[in-house]
């Protein structure tokens, strides 16, 4: 699977930004920091987990005309409707897209969650970088042993 | 080709040629219950070759965030549903030790009720009560096994050992294979500070000291079955959290095996595993059981921050012989609170920055349902494809367990609960509870999470629905054996780590004394 376009990651990040706004005292997900990480999830994750992360996205921008009767993208919509937009698609009577709308708050939230500066708006311990690597061996028996 | 005929050692993703081992046993999966049958075996003096889909990980690699857990220590990135009306998430542990790595360590033994139902299917047998208790013993003085206590629990713990007194509720503080536990709140993402007992610190390494072998993201992909016996174990290596440009696939390895093949690969592995081999039997892939459930937050005036202290402490079996439900405490971090909160956009970031003032307790149901594990039609790498939806009477209990876990927030002080529940408020006073005792019973409304997985291909007398025989063995098939919870014939109503390692290491036991009965005879 190639690379996503440049275009979906971004709509993807401004979507991310609609679902967190942010308060006067904990910041949002704004896109500047929506796409490095979407860039790394899109790198790392499974194929299941990106196609599904794309179609969400997709389904909610093209939603406005079962949640707000608009027949323009949400990407398009005024900032006040785009915001009665996420939230009635949060609500949804239909499943599936309540499901979508879930599965990108949980790619949202990694990202939101895990940032510095909201945790600390929190008072919520940082988290230390995570080390990726690939299955290293493990200590040898006399060190690990029971 | 490389012939790694010395073992005792771990061979980790490999590119440069088939790999060929020979063991007298090959254990598929190094989970709570591969690990415990390939442990008794090596103490018995017997070669094994433990094969894990997953990596190696030392506590110094264990990922401070939730997506660096699902990405380097879940199976499939948590990307498991199960396929009903309603779509429920599967999260299992993919890296050895299984998901004795990412799971709160919780060591329950097994009541004495579900000892019983077993004994009635024609088990009593092989799991007397005897014997049951001497290896709980066991396991628990190695492992380490003690009540929380004190700071361990957290505020959200205390908070809920206290409701439960105040209505004179059945409570208690969990016994966890956590010594010295220091209430990080990160055992979902492994234990960095080293103190949970995961078996990749326990007893992989002590397999591996005695002889063993470990392959490691190793898939196995057969069962090599030939004239009615199980002669080992084939598949390829797999890199685990390779980037899209990094090649996936490694070398192929075969395991031949003199003794027997155990099979342990979790009740979404063991099944399709046979499946893909050939194996063939009516019940094979049905009677897939779970333990799902939900949580419901409470928000208090003070602050609870129920990232610290452990994730789960404190636990009450009140609702267990009335409904089939127990609740525990379980603190989940700020990113899944994200999705779990219902709602997006100004409200949900209203409800977010009350994080430090939120504790999470959950319901699991022992349900009735069952449903069916079969192989993906993508191929082996690829998730299984799961059917299982709960049942109406699964529901109205969890919904009950979940009235029970609003109440008891209130009685701890909480101002509003969060249920969660789609057609509820998104937030509950507690003059509100009415609603939640009326909430809706379609499965769609409710946040289910699916864990405690059993099934797949269970043991039992009768041979039509039970695929392992009493004397171990999958039916018609020599020296292949079920070590999993897959092998168990009900749910149990309580944490299964225990009891699945107790039935590995009978099993082992078993296979053990009967081998060298066989040569001393």
């Amino acid at each position: 699977m190639k690379p996503p376009a440049g275009y979906l990651l971004r709509m993807e990040a401004r979507v991310l930004e609609a679902i967190f706004p942010g308060t006067t005292d904990v910041p949002g997900l704004c896109r500047e920091r929506a796409l490095p990480f979407l860039a790394m999830f899109h790198d790392q994750s499974p194929r299941t987990l990106r196609l599904a992360l794309h179609a969400s996205a997709i389904a909610f921008v093209m939603a406005t005309p079962l949640t707000v009767g608009a027949l323009r993208p949400a990407l398009l919509l005024a900032p006040e409707v785009l915001a009665r937009h996420t939230e009635a698609c949060a609500g949804h009577r239909v499943y599936l897209l309540r499901q979508a709308l879930l599965m990108l708050k949980t790619a949202g939230g990694f990202c939101w969650g895990a940032d510095q500066a909201v945790r600390s708006s929190m008072s919520v311990a940082g988290y230390k970088p995570d080390p990726l690597k690939a299955g290293c061996a493990p200590a040898t028996s006399e060190e690990s042993g029971p | 080709m490389i012939r790694a005929r010395d073992l005792g050692e771990h061979l980790p993703f490999q590119t440069d040629g088939d790999c060929e081992i020979e063991a007298d046993y090959a254990v598929v999966g190094s989970g709570a219950g591969g690990a415990a049958a390939a442990l008794t075996l090596a103490r018995a003096g017997y070669r094994v070759a433990l094969c894990e889909s997953g990596a190696w990980r030392e506590p110094a690699d264990y990922p401070s965030s939730f997506f660096g857990a699902l990405r380097d220590l879940c199976a499939d990135w948590g990307t498991l549903f199960s396929r009903g009306r309603s779509l429920i998430p599967v999260l299992q542990g993919n890296c050895v030790g299984g998901t004795t790595v990412i799971n709160s360590a919780i060591m329950v033994r097994l009541p004495g009720d579900v000892l019983a139902e077993w004994q009635e299917l024609g088990l009593g047998d092989v799991f007397g009560e005897g014997a049951f208790d001497r290896v709980q013993d066991e396991i628990e003085e190695e492992l380490g096994v003690e009540p929380m206590a004190g700071p361990q629990l957290g505020t959200s713990g205390e908070l809920m050992l206290a409701a439960l007194r105040k209505l004179k509720m059945e409570g208690h503080a969990m016994r966890r294979a956590a010594p010295g536990c220091e209430g990080r709140g990160q055992c979902l993402q492994g234990c960095s500070a080293g103190r949970k007992s995961s078996l990749n610190l326990q007893w992989v390494p002590e397999t591996l000291s005695r002889g063993g072998a470990l392959l490691s993201e190793a898939r196995v992909e057969r069962v090599r079955i030939k004239d009615g016996r199980a002669l080992g174990v084939s598949g390829h290596f797999r890199r685990v959290g390779a980037r899209r440009e990094q090649p996936r696939k490694g070398s192929r390895f075969v395991i031949h095996t003199k003794r027997g093949v155990l099979l342990a690969a979790s009740s979404t592995g063991t099944a399709p595993l046979l499946q893909r081999s050939g194996y063939r039997h009516a019940a094979l892939g049905r009677n897939f059981m779970a333990q799902p459930g939900a949580g419901i937050l409470g928000v208090y005036p003070d602050a609870v921050h129920m990232e610290r202290g452990t994730t789960q402490g404190v636990a009450s079996m009140q609702l267990r012989e009335s409904h089939g439900v127990k609740l525990e405490s379980l603190s989940i971090p700020l990113e899944i609170l994200a999705a779990r909160v219902a709602g997006a956009g100004v409200g949900h970031a209203d409800l977010l920055e009350r994080y430090p003032h939120m504790a999470m307790w959950a319901a699991a149901v022992r349900a009735e349902a069952r449903g069916t594990i079969r192989p993906s039609p993508l191929g082996p790498s690829a998730p299984p494809t799961l059917r299982y939806e709960p049942t109406r009477g699964d529901t109205q209990r969890l919904r009950a367990g979940i009235l029970e876990l609003a109440r008891l927030h209130f009685a701890a002080g909480a101002q509003q609960v969060l249920p969660g529940v789609h057609g509820l408020p998104t937030r509950l006073g507690p003059d509100q509870l009415d609603l939640l005792a009326a909430a809706p019973l379609d499965n769609r409304c409710w946040t289910w999470v699916l864990t405690h997985l059993f099934g797949g291909c269970v043991m039992g007398a009768d041979k039509r629905h039970a695929v392992v025989g009493t004397d171990l063995c999958v039916r018609g098939v020599d020296a292949l054996h079920v070590v999993d919870a897959s092998c168990l014939p009900t749910t149990l109503g309580v944490n299964p780590q225990l009891t699945i390692m107790s039935v590995a290491r009978l099993v082992a036991e078993r296979l053990a004394n009967e081998t060298t009965n066989r040569s001393t005879g």
